[in-house]
């Protein structure tokens, strides 16, 4: 019998399954970029603040240098300047203005996954996976046990590729990554019968973590 | 309210409704640089991204590439646009870096069209012997993969994305290449792939 294009596409997700879950070496590479892309990301903000400051130092200083021996130096100078400074702000001004609309449309995107994961896989030396997956799995449940939930929120579940896509009243959205619904389903906090559709209550701690996530008997009063 | 600020509502919503979670992750990390929108766009692509790279070259390449597409997504975040597809973006950055790789140092001849450069028999052959070593090695046995990587090149490239749910359009782009192309491409893949999962 011929293999059909679904089926093709059946065994491609579970070959990319495969090769998440059983080679350690790919996870610890993957963990090794991650922490390699993040520091590379602190550095850069790190780097936009200190050019930031230069450029404040460098203004102070041809304002203290200026003198009447180079006044017309320093009037030309000035238009130079002012002509740069205005550009800049103009395309400040208009880079901002994209900025903004972009951070007020997309401004409503939460992320919840396991704090330091990458970590516990770069470290931990046992080829195992499960046993890693529980190594984390163990370590989000002992800091979840102490904590009680503060709030309670209605939310739809939206889509289950890969991870859980909750949307709430507000058009808030919360994205559970797949090991962290593994875990919670392990340890019983996910409750009821839930399928892209279904309305659920999210119960947070303090910290804003996710500490459950249950079928909801209300319906979602938008 | 005005006609044309409902209307400019009405296409606002359009806009937002039609943003993806990536997007939106890529355009909050684009406006602010923040750690949090990156680590989740991350842990969201990484794996296919490592996973595509990984059927196209090999895991010590794969790895370096993939940190290096992730630090051009840092570097150029302000190229990024509303309404661009994040997963396709961080797809056409990580072929290109590849190629770039292959250019430099030679190491595999990336343009290879060749439909039937070996026999379905000597292929399954070569299939047979790259699981063995996975088994060998302790790794799980995963024939889709072994033989996904014994295509041709560009055959490989073009099938890799559209499973991965890529549309023939996007593929086109990312790898800039003809639709019809593309097409062609992928459906010698899909039948030599078939004949080697059959034989096995």
């Amino acid at each position: 019998m011929s293999i059909s294009d679904k089926e093709l596409q059946e065994a491609f997700r579970r070959s990319q399954q495969v090769y998440k879950q059983n080679d350690s070496s790919i996870q610890k590479a993957n963990a090794r970029v991650r922490a390699n892309v993040l520091k590379h990301n602190k550095a850069k903000a790190n780097g936009s603040a200190t050019e930031r400051m230069f450029a404040s130092v460098a203004s102070h200083l041809r304002t203290y240098f200026a003198s009447s021996t180079l006044r017309f130096t320093a009037v030309a100078f000035a238009i130079v300047a002012m002509l740069g400074v205005y550009n800049i702000g103009t395309f400040q001004s208009r880079h901002s203005q994209g900025m903004q609309t972009a951070a007020y449309s997309v401004d409503i995107v939460h992320y919840h996954g396991f704090e330091g994961e990458d970590k516990l896989l770069a470290n931990n030396a046992n080829n195992d996976y499960q046993a890693r997956f529980n190594a984390y799995t163990r370590q989000y449940v002992e800091s979840s046990l102490v904590a009680k939930a503060v709030t309670e929120q209605p939310a739809t579940l939206q889509s289950q590729n890969g991870y859980w896509l909750l949307v709430n009243c507000e058009n808030q959205q919360v994205i559970v990554s797949e090991s962290l619904i593994a875990s919670l389903d392990i340890n019983g906090r996910i409750e009821g019968d839930i399928n892209v559709g279904t309305q659920v209550a999210l119960a947070f701690d303090g910290q804003g973590r996710i500490l459950s996530i249950k079928q909801s008997t209300k319906p979602l009063m938008c | 309210m005005s006609i044309g600020v409902s209307l400019q509502s009405l296409f606002q919503g359009k806009r937002e409704k039609a943003l993806g979670v990536s997007e939106r992750l890529m355009l909050q990390y684009s406006a602010k640089g923040d750690e949090a929108s990156l680590a989740a766009l991350f842990d969201l692509h990484s794996i296919k991204l490592f996973y595509f790279l990984k059927v196209l070259s090999d895991s010590t390449i794969a790895e370096d590439i993939c940190q290096r597409t992730w630090i051009k997504v840092i570097e150029h975040r302000h190229l990024f646009k509303s309404g661009d597809n994040f997963q396709a973006w961080l797809f056409t950055i990580g072929r290109r870096a590849l190629i770039d790789e292959f250019r430099k140092n030679a190491k595999l001849e990336y343009s290879n069209e060749a439909v039937e450069t070996f026999l379905p028999s000597e292929l399954v052959k070569y299939v047979q012997s790259s699981v063995e070593d996975d088994v060998a090695k302790g790794l799980e046995k995963d024939l889709f993969k072994a033989c996904l990587e014994q295509l041709p090149y560009k055959q490989k490239e073009a099938l890799s994305l559209q499973l991965e749910g890529f549309n023939l359009s996007q593929i086109a782009s990312i790898c800039g290449a003809q639709k019809e192309t593309v097409k062609t491409r992928i459906r010698y893949a899909k039948d030599s792939l078939k004949t080697m999962l059959e034989k096995l």
